[in-house]
C-alpha cells in the first residue's frame, strides 16, 4: 500500500505507453489492469459503470490527468489501476486531453476511503512538475516510486 | 462527457466558514433564533398597535393621552358618544371582516394548547382593527389580547413561511404570544410563565427557553422605543410583620371567592348579548353606549384600569369610591366583553383584584391593625385575584412583582396567591381561559399516539441533492440544513440515498474536490428510512437504533421522498401528545 493512501497499487496495475484513442478504450484497459480485484466476468460491467459515472460528471482534473471511477459491489476493497497513454485522448466535451489516468473501483461502503484516495491523488498532482515527473517514468516501478514521492510532497504542498 | 471545473479556494473557504458557524447552530439553536425574531416581531407589533390606537383615539376624541384623564375633561354627552361610536365602528369592522375573510381567527391559545400552531394573519388583522376602535374609544378592555394575538399570528406566519413542522410551529406561536404579552406589560418573565405554564403546559427548557427569549427580546425592544418604566411602582421599604400574612391569606380567600363570580358574570354578559351577536355593529354600539353611560358618571371606568390602579396604589381614593368603582368597572367590563369587543380582560381583572385588596386593607386598618398600608393590600389583591382567575399562581406572583418591583411584596404575594388558588379550586371555579384551552379546533396532537403517522409530522421542505451535485453544491446545501443529512433524489423524486455531513466534514476546505466529487460518489444508501404511514412508536424505535438527527420519510409504495423527520420534532410531538392525553 502506498503510504498515505488507502489503496494498493502494484506494478501489475500500471500500464505505461497505453495505446488508446478514445476514453472508452482507456477505461477498458484500466479495468483489465485491476487484475483479480474484479471477477473477469464482471469487468465489462465495471467498464459500463465507470463510463456512466464519467457521463454524470467528468473526472478530468486538468494538467492532462483524469480520475475515472465507480462505486460498485463488484469489488471488495478499493482497487486502483493507472495508465500513461502513448497519445493524449480528448476526455470530455470541454475538449481537454488526458494522458495520465488513475481508475478506481470503490466498494459501496468505502466512502471515506474513496474521499481520502481522491484527495491524496489530487494533491499529489498539484505539486509543480508532478504530472510531468510521473509521465517521465520509464517503468512501472519507477512510476510507483515517483508517485510515492509526489504523494508525500502533495501532503505538504500548500499553494 | 460533461465538464466540471474546480471551485475557487476563496469560495470554498467562505463556504467552510459558514459551515463552521452553521455547525454551531443545530435545530435547537435555530429555534432560539426564530424565538428572537418572534420577540422582535412582538415589539414591532406592539409599537404599531400603540401608534394606531393613539391615532384612532385622536380621531374619536380629538385628544391623546390617558383614557381616564381624557374622559374627565369631556362633557357628559361626549362620554356617551365616543364609546358608542367606537363600538359601532369596531362592530362594523367585524361585520365586514366576516364577509371579506371568511376564515375564522384562531385564538393563539387554541392554536397552541389544542391546535398545531396555525394562526392565520388576515382574520387576526381584522380582529385587531376592530380592537383598535374598541380600545381607542375607552372600552373597558385590555390591549394585551390583540397584541398577543397579532404577535402570535406574525410568528405563525414566519413559521409557515419556513415550513416548520407542527410541533415547532406551535412553539413559535407560543413565542409570539409571550412576546406580545411582554410588550404589553413590560413583564417578560411573567409573560413567559403565562404562555408556558398555562397554554403550553410545559416549562421544560426545550419550550420554556425559546419562549423566555422571545418575551425578553420583546421587552427589551419595547423599552428601547418607549423608555421602559415599571407599571405600578411601589416604594415601600418598611418591615412586613409576619402577622400581616394572616390578612394577606384572607385576601387570598376573598379573591378565591370573587374570581368564579367574576368569570360567571362575564359568561352571563355573553349570553345577554347573544341575541344580537350576529349584528356586531349593533351589539358593540350598545356595549359602547353602556360603557359611556357609566363613564358619564364615573370616567374612571373607561380603559383598562391602569391609571386607576396607580391612583389606588398612591392612596388617592377613599374606600367608598373604590367600592363604587369596582362595581361599575365590572359592569363596564361586562358590557365590553359581552358585546363582543376584541380585547383582553387580564388588565381589567387586575383592577378588580386591586379593589378587593384595597377594601380589605382599609377595613383592617380601620379595625386597628394599621402596620401595613392599604396600598400593599391593593398590590397583593391584584396578584391573588389574577391567580384565581387564571389558575396560575407562579405567573401571578411573578407578574405582580415585575409590575411593582417591590421585593417586600413577594412573601405576601405567595401567601395570598396560594390561598386564592386552593380556594378557587375548592369552589371548582373555572379559569378565564378554560374554554379556550379545552374547546376549539382539534389538531394532530389530540390523537392517540398509535394513530398519528410519521407523514403527518414530517418537515416537507428540505434541501435535496441530485446524484450529480458536486461537492461544492453539497457543502452549500449543508449551509441551509441543520440536520446533518441531505437526501439524494433522482429527477422524479425517488430517494437514492443520503449524504452525511460527518462524512464530508474533513474535506470541506478542499477546493480541488469540490468540482470532482459528486453526490452519487459519497451518498450512503444504508441510512434507515421511515415509512410515511409508520406510527410514532415505530419512528421512536428507528431513531433509537440509529444515530441520526433526522431520517428521510418515504412513500413506501412509490419510493418518493416526502420529507425529513427530525429527532427533535418527533420528541416534541410525542411529548405534547402525551401531555394532552394526561389532561
Amino acid at each position: 500500500m502506498l503510504q498515505g493512501t488507502p489503496f494498493i497499487l502494484e506494478p501489475a496495475n500500471i500500464l505505461l505507453g497505453l495505446d488508446a484513442t478514445t476514453p472508452e478504450e482507456a477505461v477498458h484497459a484500466l479495468v483489465g489492469a485491476l487484475g483479480e480485484s474484479v471477477d473477469s466476468n464482471r469487468k465489462k460491467q465495471l467498464v459500463t459503470l465507470v463510463l456512466a459515472r464519467e457521463e454524470e460528471a467528468s473526472t478530468c482534473l486538468g494538467k492532462g490527468t483524469a480520475l475515472p471511477h465507480a462505486r460498485t459491489s463488484l469489488v471488495n476493497r478499493l482497487s486502483v489501476s493507472a495508465a500513461l497513454l502513448k497519445t493524449p485522448v480528448t476526455w470530455d466535451a470541454s475538449g481537454k486531453t488526458v494522458n495520465l489516468l488513475f481508475l478506481m473501483a470503490i466498494p459501496k461502503t468505502a466512502i471515506e476511503e474513496y474521499l481520502l484516495a481522491i484527495r491524496t491523488l489530487t494533491h499529489a498532482f498539484k505539486t509543480p512538475g508532478a504530472v510531468e515527473r510521473l509521465c517521465a517514468a520509464k517503468d512501472a516501478e519507477g512510476f510507483l516510486a515517483t508517485l510515492g514521492r509526489e504523494i508525500e510532497a502533495g501532503a505538504q504542498y500548500k499553494a | 462527457m460533461s465538464e466540471s471545473g474546480p471551485v475557487s479556494r476563496v469560495r470554498m473557504l467562505t463556504l467552510r466558514l459558514r459551515y463552521l458557524a452553521r455547525q454551531a447552530i443545530g435545530a435547537r439553536q435555530r429555534i432560539l433564533f426564530y424565538a428572537f425574531l418572534a420577540g422582535l416581531a412582538g415589539a414591532v407589533v406592539a409599537a404599531g398597535f400603540q401608534y394606531a390606537t393613539a391615532l384612532v383615539q385622536m380621531l374619536l376624541s380629538g385628544k391623546h393621552g390617558g383614557y381616564v384623564e381624557i374622559f374627565r375633561s369631556l362633557e357628559w354627552w361626549q362620554r356617551l358618544l365616543i364609546p358608542a361610536t367606537g363600538g359601532l365602528l369596531a362592530g362594523a369592522v367585524q361585520y365586514f371582516a366576516r364577509r371579506i375573510v371568511p376564515r375564522q381567527a384562531t385564538s393563539y391559545m387554541e392554536a397552541v394548547a389544542l391546535g398545531d400552531g396555525d394562526v392565520p394573519m388576515r382574520p387576526n388583522l381584522m380582529r385587531a382593527s376592530s380592537a383598535l376602535f374598541s380600545i381607542a374609544s375607552g372600552e373597558a378592555i385590555g390591549r394585551e389580547g390583540p397584541l398577543a394575538q397579532l404577535a402570535a399570528a406574525t410568528a405563525s406566519g414566519i413559521g409557515r413561511l419556513l415550513r416548520e413542522p407542527p410541533a415547532r410551529l406551535r412553539l413559535l406561536v407560543a413565542c409570539g404570544a409571550a412576546a406580545g404579552l411582554a410588550a404589553a406589560y413590560n413583564a417578560p418573565l411573567a409573560s413567559a410563565f403565562f404562555v408556558a405554564e398555562i397554554i403550553m403546559g410545559s416549562i421544560s427548557m426545550e419550550s420554556f427557553g425559546p419562549i423566555l427569549l422571545a418575551s425578553a427580546t420583546s421587552s427589551v425592544a419595547t423599552r428601547l422605543y418607549d423608555g421602559g418604566h415599571t407599571l405600578y411602582p411601589i416604594s415601600f421599604t418598611g418591615d412586613m410583620p409576619v402577622s400581616g400574612l394572616l390578612f394577606f391569606a384572607l385576601a387570598g380567600i376573598l379573591c378565591g371567592f370573587a374570581a368564579p363570580a367574576f368569570v360567571a358574570t362575564l359568561d352571563y354578559s355573553k349570553r345577554l348579548f347573544g341575541g344580537i351577536a350576529s349584528m356586531p355593529y349593533l351589539s358593540l354600539a350598545i356595549g359602547g353606549l353602556l360603557v359611556g353611560v357609566l363613564a358619564a358618571f364615573h370616567p374612571e371606568v373607561v380603559g383598562n384600569g391602569k391609571s386607576v390602579i396607580r391612583e389606588m396604589l398612591a392612596g388617592n381614593y377613599v374606600w367608598q369610591f373604590v367600592l363604587t368603582l369596582m362595581v361599575l368597572k365590572i359592569l363596564a367590563v361586562m358590557a365590553a366583553f359581552g358585546s363582543g369587543a376584541v380585547g383582553g380582560v387580564f388588565t381589567p381583572s387586575l383592577l378588580v383584584g386591586a379593589s378587593i385588596g384595597y377594601l380589605l386593607g382599609t377595613g383592617v386598618c380601620a379595625a386597628g391593625y394599621d402596620a401595613i398600608p392599604p396600598e400593599l393590600y391593593c398590590a397583593v389583591g391584584m396578584g391573588a385575584f389574577l391567580c384565581a382567575v387564571t389558575h396560575a399562581p407562579v405567573m401571578a406572583i411573578v407578574m405582580i412583582f415585575e409590575m411593582t418591583l417591590c421585593p417586600v411584596l413577594i412573601v405576601p404575594l405567595v401567601a395570598a396567591s396560594v390561598v386564592s388558588y386552593f380556594t378557587v379550586h375548592a369552589l371548582q371555579g373555572r379559569s378565564l381561559y378554560a374554554k379556550a384551552l379545552k374547546s376549539g379546533p382539534k389538531s394532530i396532537f389530540d390523537r392517540e399516539m398509535g394513530e398519528l403517522t410519521v407523514g403527518e409530522i414530517l418537515r416537507p421542505s428540505f434541501p435535496k441533492l441530485s446524484a450529480g451535485s458536486h461537492l461544492g453544491a453539497i457543502t452549500a446545501s449543508f449551509m441551509r440544513s441543520t440536520d446533518g443529512i441531505i437526501p439524494v433524489v433522482n429527477k422524479k423524486g425517488f430517494y437514492l440515498g443520503a449524504v452525511l455531513l460527518k462524512t464530508i466534514k474533513p474535506y470541506l476546505r478542499d477546493a480541488d474536490l469540490a468540482g470532482t466529487v459528486i453526490a452519487s460518489d459519497i451518498m450512503h444508501d444504508d441510512v434507515p428510512t421511515l415509512d410515511a404511514k409508520a406510527d410514532l412508536p415505530g419512528a421512536l424505535r428507528a431513531f433509537s437504533n440509529a444515530d441520526y438527527d433526522a431520517l428521510p420519510v418515504l412513500d413506501s409504495e412509490t419510493g418518493i421522498i416526502l420529507g425529513l423527520l427530525s429527532r427533535a420534532d418527533l420528541y416534541l410531538t410525542v411529548s405534547e401528545v402525551t401531555r394532552r392525553q394526561s389532561v
